[in-house]
């Protein structure tokens, strides 16, 4: 018989371990705040690109042996601004600009890490997160560029709502939409790319939306369905890396898996708007109508 | 002094010219019916209005203070399609949202805020659905939300845009009373309708638009065969019914107006 503490306790009695789920926490509750407003937007797609684009940006900080945060900070507002660009007069759709962007840019990144030695692992990293290998000094990059990014998005937060709910009514009260949109894209690129080394690129995007799109299906308030979300995307991380220790499954997948499961049990169960409640309800109804 | 000047204004969107050389002046507590076929620049005036379309030529001051100017307060109260009814907020937080042109950056709804809320909640009887998500409301208990908030942001004037698609006639009822409920809060209002009959039988003056100004005055005075046939050219019907004119137009359905609004909405919040 295993002891259950200690089935708890050994896998933080190692430093990475401590380091790892300490990172993934942060990255968890970040993504699911900011996926909120990804969520509400309709800004899925464009969260997903942004991840797959910074990968270049990574690849070419590799190669000149810069900064990998600042090469792909770089490669995401770059990203940003370019979508807009491409779709600016509407000769493109946007989803059009979006996809071509970050294809483009994936293939650069490719291209990029293609000439290096140590190609396919590092590759492997950067697309599905390497937490076990968050080292001290990343572990203060994060929590930094995580604390900047909720206390914005905490000053912001009636005026990013409302940008969200109503851009109408912004615009007759004279609110800088376009200037909010961009602050929202640029926290959206610093979430995206703290999350490098927790999730990687390829799953970042599942931390933005699905445990925002969960708190939605159990509350009818934004501020409300924000705090679940990173509740959600917290313990996401936490039985995630505990799945990864003890299963030996990749970690980035571990916890995106564990969210997606709480996804499906809510949609399942969720009181009111769960299909089981639907079930019951149709059935009674057809109990009182015999 | 009007409350509303509109001087030889272009109204469009980009550089494409929609309604040409408008002038009108709209005293206090006015009730305007801005009538017109589909495509006639309604909705092209009341998005000039309230700064989402552009001003070609022309100027548009509201009590002398140019529109734009941080004391020029407009409220525009969008058509039912243009709103996301699934977005998780409750009735007093969206009626709170006509109070965050009074707060400034940083600043959460204070205590007089919300007074202010419930007050307008109150006046349109919906106080007992603040804690409400919008999304569960009836369509006529959407558009009060919509009519608390425009009062909540204390407006010089008050845009209605087509508030009667899409609404059974019981709340078109309601909405009118409402209407001259608040005319005694001497706040202009415009109010863009397809009906022709409820305008010119509920409203002080009838502004009739397509691609420019056909005329604008009491409806005793604006509407006459002539007007008619130039507001709504082909889509209406005349016929002679005894001493007067019996005028057949089309109410159905939103306007394409909608639908390209739709859509523009959407791209500015993507894009």
């Amino acid at each position: 018989m295993i002891d259950p503490l200690a089935y708890l306790l050994s896998p933080v009695s190692y430093e990475f371990m401590q380091r790892g789920l300490a990172a993934s926490v942060i990255v968890g509750v970040v993504c699911a705040v900011i996926g909120c407003f990804v969520v509400l937007r309709g800004m899925a797609f464009l969260g997903d690109a942004m991840a797959h684009a910074i990968l270049p940006g990574v690849a070419a900080a590799y190669l000149l042996q810069g900064d990998l945060l600042v090469g792909a900070l770089v490669a995401a507002v770059l990203v940003a601004l370019s979508i807009g660009y491409f779709s600016r007069d509407g000769q493109i759709k946007e989803d059009t600009a979006i996809g071509i962007v970050f294809a483009g840019s994936l293939a650069l990144g490719v291209a990029l890490m293609s000439t290096i030695r140590t190609y396919s692992s590092d590759l492997t990293h950067v697309l599905f997160g390497n937490v076990l290998g968050v080292g001290e000094r990343d572990l203060w990059v994060i929590a930094g560029v995580g604390a900047l990014v909720l206390v914005s998005v905490l000053a912001l937060y009636k005026e990013f709502t409302l940008i969200s709910f109503d851009p109408i009514l912004a615009v007759t009260l004279k609110m800088p939409v376009k200037l909010l949109h961009n602050s929202l894209l640029v926290l959206l690129a610093l979430t995206v790319v703290v999350s490098l080394q927790t999730v990687g690129v390829g799953l970042v995007v599942a931390m933005l939306i699905t445990p925002a799109a969960t708190g939605y299906l159990l509350v009818r308030r934004l501020a409300p369905m924000m705090m679940l979300a990173a509740a959600i995307g917290a313990i996401s991380c936490i039985v995630g890396l505990y799945a990864s220790f003890y299963a030996n499954i990749a970690s980035g997948a571990a916890i995106v898996l564990t969210c997606t499961v709480i996804f499906v049990l809510v949609y399942v169960f969720a009181p009111n708007r769960g299909v089981l409640w639907g079930l019951v309800r149709a059935s009674r109804l057809a109990h009182t109508k015999a | 002094m009007p409350a509303l000047e509109i001087s030889h204004a272009t109204l469009g969107y980009g550089g494409t010219p929609i309604l040409s050389d408008l002038s009108v002046a709209i005293p206090p507590a006015a009730q305007v019916a801005v009538v017109g076929p589909n495509g006639a620049g309604k909705s092209t005036l009341f998005k000039a209005l309230a700064g989402l379309a552009s001003i070609l030529e022309g100027t548009i001051r509201i009590y002398g203070r140019p529109l734009g100017s941080e004391e020029a307060r407009v409220a525009y109260v969008p058509q039912r399609a243009e709103v996301d009814w699934q977005f998780p907020v409750t009735v007093l937080d969206v009626v709170l949202m006509g109070r965050y042109g009074h707060l400034g950056w940083l600043r959460w709804p204070r205590r007089t805020d919300r007074e202010i809320a419930f007050r307008c909640l109150e006046r349109l009887g919906i106080a007992n659905l603040a804690r409400h998500p919008i999304g569960e409301l009836s369509g006529g208990q959407q558009q009060r939300v919509f009519l608390a908030r425009a009062l909540a942001q204390e407006p010089d004037v008050i845009l209605l845009d087509e508030p009667f698609a899409g609404v059974d006639a019981p709340t078109q009822e309601l909405a009118l009373d409402l209407l001259s409920d608040l005319r005694d809060r001497g706040i202009p209002m415009l109010v863009s309708t397809h009906d022709l009959a409820q305008a010119i039988s509920r409203f002080d003056l009838l502004m009739l638009l397509n691609r420019r100004l056909i005329a604008f005055g009491r409806p005793s005075e604006v509407v006459s065969p002539a007007n008619l046939a130039q507001t709504f050219g082909s889509q209406a019907l005349f016929y002679p019914n005894g001493g007067g004119l019996l005028a057949i137009t089309d109410q159905c359905c939103p306007p394409e107006e909608v639908i390209e609004a739709r859509g523009r909405a959407r791209s500015r919040r993507v894009g």
